[in-house]
C-alpha cells in the first residue's frame, strides 16, 4: 500500500477545497495508481439533463488522470427521488467504494444515504444537497448565498428601483425554492424594487419562452428579471420581447448556448455553477474519503459570475475544462 | 339505420366544434375584460401581438394534436408524441449541425419519428397488444434513444436559415409555425372527414369487431394511423428545432398529456370512434390561452396548476353538457 506516502497530497488538497472559491482540481494529477481499482458510484438526479453531461465529462476526466478508478454513472432517465433510493440500495449491495448523489428530495433520500454510511461507504452529495442526512460533505453552491448574489447583481443593473419578475422551473424543487428566497431576501433590501410576479415553467424551455412574452406583454415597463435557472436562454430569440435598455436579465447557468445572449447584451449577469467540477470534485473528494481523511461538513464551490467584460475569459476555461487533454487546474472564480 | 346515424354523427360533430368555439370565446372575453391594459388603454390580451405569440406557442401540442386524433378516432392511444418530438429534435438539430442540408436534417427526422410510429402501430396491429403499452414502451424508447444519440448534450449553433422559418411570418404578421399547424390541421381535416381512409378510422373506432367483419383492412389501418402519429409528432419536432434554434433530448417531456388534454377539450372522445381534428387544435387553443391569460393576470404559481386542471374539466364539462345524452 503507497497510500501513507500519498496522505500528504490528500491533506493539502482538502486543506484547499475548504478555502471558498479555491477548486483542487488539478492536485497531484498523476498520482501513481495501485491496489484493486476504486469504483466511486455517480447519482446525478436524472440522465437527461446537459449540467449532469458536464458533470460527467468532468468526473471521467479527472479519474483518468488519477488512475486506478473506475465510475459508475447511474441515473433515473426523468427526476425522480425514488427511483435514486433504488439505485443506491443497488450500489450498496454492489459494495462500491464511494458514491456521490445530487438528490431529488433531501428528505426521500436521506434514509438510503444513512444506510451507505452505516455500510460503510463513504457517500457524499454533490449540487442538491441532503443536509439532514449523515453524507460526509456537500459540493456544489450554496443556492441560499447564490440566490442574494442573483437579486443584489439585478440591483445593481436596475439602480436599485423598478419592479422584477423572477422565472422558476419546478414548483417546490427544493434547490430552486432555496435559490428564490435568496434572490427574494436581497430584493427585499431594497426599497425602491418590487417582485411583481414569478412564473414557473416546468423546466420545460418552450413554456418558459411563451411565459417571458405574456409578462412583457403585461408590463412593458418592467425593470428586470431574474432567471433561477438557465431554460429560456437555451432558446434562441427567447427575449426579442425584451427591450435590454429598459429591462435587465440576470440568469442562474452559464451553458454554450447561452453565451450568446451576453454578446448581444440582452443578459446582463450569468451565474455559473461550477457543472464540471460537480463530477472532478466529487472524485477528489470520495478518493480523500476512501483514504479516511475527514472531509469538511460542507465544500462550497462559489460562482463564476459572467458578465460580457469577462465571457471570453470564461469561455477559455470552459474550453480548457471540456478539453480531454488538458487536466483541471486552478481556475480561480470570476468576478465581474 | 346507418344514413339516420351518420346524419345525426355529423351534426353532433359541428356542435362539437361550436361548444369548444363557445369555450374559447367566453376565455378571450373575459381576458379581454379583466386582462391590464397598456398605457394607451388596449387590452394586453386581445391584441394582434399576443395573439400570435399565443397561436405560435401552442403550434407544437397543436401540430402533434393532429395525428393524436387520429389514433385516438381509432379507438387508440399514443402515449409517445413527446419522446418521439424529443427524438426528432435531437435527430433534426445533431444533423444540423453535422452539416447537413435543412432538406436533409429534416427528412431525416421526419423518417425517424415516422418509424416510432410505426413500429407502435405494427406491435398494435400484428403484436395485439394494447395501444396503452405498446406507446408506453415507445415514450422510454424513444426518449432514451434521444438521449444516447445526444450523448446528453445540448445541440445549438444551428444554421441561421433553419432559425429563420422558425422566428418568421407570413406577410409579417402570421408566425410561420402557425401556418405549418393550419396547414397540417386542414390536411388532418380533410383526411379524417372527406375521404375513405377517415370514415374507415371512425369504424375502426367505433366497433372494431365489425370493422373486421365488414371486410376493413384494420391491422393496415392501424399501422397508418399509428405511423402517421408519429409523423405529425415529428413535424411538431422540426417546428420545435427551427423555433427556438437548439436541439436537446429533454424536448417535450409530458407534453403527451397536453396533446392528449387539447384533443379531449376538442371533443374526441377517448372510447374511440368519435372526433374532429379542428377540435383537438382548438382544444390546444384553449390551453394555449390560459397559460397566456395566467401570465397576464399575475395568477400566483402557486394556483396556476391548480387552475388549470379546473379549467381543463369545466371545459370538457361545458362541452359534455351541450350533447345529447346518447353521445356523451
Amino acid at each position: 500500500m503507497t497510500a501513507g506516502r500519498r496522505w500528504p497530497g490528500i491533506v493539502i488538497a482538502v486543506a484547499l477545497a475548504l478555502a471558498p472559491g479555491v477548486s483542487l482540481s488539478g492536485e497531484n494529477p498523476s498520482a501513481p495508481a495501485s491496489g484493486a481499482p476504486l469504483t466511486f458510484a455517480i447519482v446525478p438526479k436524472l440522465l437527461d439533463n446537459p449540467v449532469f453531461n458536464y458533470a460527467r465529462v468532468g468526473a471521467e476526466k479527472r479519474a483518468r488522470q488519477i488512475g486506478n478508478i473506475r465510475i459508475l454513472w447511474r441515473a433515473p432517465q426523468e427526476a425522480d427521488a425514488a427511483k435514486q433510493v433504488e439505485i443506491i440500495e443497488s450500489l450498496i449491495a454492489m459494495k462500491v467504494d464511494g458514491i456521490a448523489v445530487s438528490c431529488n428530495e433531501p428528505e426521500a433520500l436521506r434514509g438510503v444515504i444513512d444506510k451507505a454510511i452505516a455500510a460503510g461507504i463513504p457517500t457524499i452529495t454533490f449540487d442538491s444537497d441532503a443536509p439532514k442526512s449523515r453524507r460526509l460533505t456537500y459540493y456544489g453552491v450554496n443556492d441560499l448565498e447564490c440566490g442574494r448574489l442573483l437579486g443584489e447583481a439585478l440591483a445593481r443593473e436596475t439602480k436599485g428601483k423598478g419592479e422584477v419578475a423572477m422565472l422558476t422551473g419546478m414548483r417546490g424543487a427544493f434547490n430552486l425554492e432555496t435559490r428564490m428566497e435568496g434572490v427574494r431576501e436581497a430584493l427585499r433590501r431594497h426599497p425602491g424594487m418590487a417582485l411583481v410576479q414569478t412564473v414557473a415553467c416546468d423546466d420545460d424551455t418552450a413554456k418558459s419562452v411563451s411565459q417571458i412574452e405574456g409578462v412583457m406583454k403585461a408590463r412593458p415597463a418592467l425593470a428586470g428579471w431574474a432567471f433561477v435557472g438557465g431554460w429560456p436562454l437555451f432558446a434562441r430569440g427567447a427575449l426579442d420581447p425584451v427591450d435590454a435598455k429598459r429591462t435587465a436579465v440576470v440568469s442562474w447557468d452559464a451553458l454554450p448556448p447561452e453565451w450568446p445572449y451576453l454578446e448581444g447584451g440582452k443578459v446582463r449577469l450569468l451565474l455559473a455553477q461550477r457543472v464540471f467540477h460537480w463530477g472532478v470534485e466529487s472524485v477528489n473528494l470520495l478518493v480523500a474519503a476512501a483514504k479516511g481523511v475527514r472531509l469538511p461538513r460542507n465544500s462550497y464551490s462559489g460562482v463564476d459570475l459572467v458578465t460580457p467584460g469577462n465571457l471570453a475569459a470564461y469561455r477559455r476555461m470552459w474550453t480548457r475544462w471540456e478539453d480531454p487533454a488538458i487536466p483541471f487546474g486552478r481556475d480561480p472564480l470570476l468576478k465581474p | 339505420m346507418p344514413a339516420r346515424d351518420s346524419g345525426a354523427k355529423v351534426r353532433a360533430l359541428r356542435f362539437r366544434e361550436t361548444g369548444i368555439v363557445v369555450v374559447l370565446v367566453v376565455m378571450g372575453a373575459v381576458l379581454w375584460a379583466v386582462a391590464p391594459r397598456t398605457a394607451a388603454g388596449e387590452s394586453t390580451f386581445l391584441n394582434r401581438e399576443n395573439l400570435m405569440q399565443v397561436a405560435r406557442a401552442f403550434s407544437f401540442i397543436g401540430i402533434a394534436s393532429v395525428g393524436a386524433t387520429l389514433v385516438i378516432v381509432s379507438g387508440g392511444i399514443d402515449l409517445s408524441v413527446g419522446s418521439v418530438l424529443g427524438l426528432t429534435v435531437v435527430t433534426t438539430a445533431m444533423a444540423l449541425s453535422a452539416g447537413w442540408g435543412i432538406v436533409a436534417a429534416s427528412t431525416a427526422g421526419l423518417i425517424v419519428s415516422g418509424a416510432c410510429g410505426l413500429v407502435s402501430g405494427a406491435l398494435v396491429a400484428w403484436g395485439r397488444l394494447p395501444p396503452f403499452i405498446v406507446t408506453l414502451g415507445m415514450l422510454s424508447i424513444a426518449r432514451g434513444a434521444g438521449y444516447w444519440l445526444s450523448g446528453g448534450r445540448m445541440v445549438s449553433g444551428l444554421p441561421d436559415s433553419f432559425v429563420a422559418f422558425g422566428q418568421g411570418f407570413l406577410a409579417s404578421v402570421v408566425p410561420l409555425p402557425v401556418v405549418v399547424m393550419l396547414l397540417a390541421m386542414l390536411a388532418g381535416a380533410v383526411a379524417l372527414r372527406r375521404t375513405v381512409f377517415g370514415r374507415a378510422v371512425h369504424a375502426l373506432g367505433g366497433n372494431e369487431a365489425a370493422a373486421v367483419l365488414s371486410g376493413l383492412p384494420v391491422a393496415r389501418l392501424k399501422l397508418a394511423v399509428y405511423g402517421l402519429g408519429g409523423l405529425f409528432s415529428g413535424l411538431a419536432g422540426l417546428i420545435y428545432v427551427a423555433r427556438f434554434g437548439y436541439g436537446s433530448s429533454t424536448a417535450g417531456v409530458g407534453w403527451e398529456l397536453q396533446v392528449i388534454s387539447a384533443v379531449v377539450i376538442g371533443g374526441t372522445s377517448l372510447a374511440g370512434g368519435d372526433g374532429t381534428v379542428v377540435g383537438s387544435v382548438l382544444g390546444a387553443a384553449v390551453i394555449g390561452v390560459l397559460t397566456n391569460g395566467l401570465t397576464l393576470l399575475s395568477v400566483p404559481e402557486e394556483y396556476n396548476q391548480l387552475v388549470v386542471g379546473c379549467v381543463i374539466v369545466m371545459a370538457v364539462l361545458g362541452d359534455r353538457l351541450r350533447m345529447p345524452r346518447s353521445l356523451a
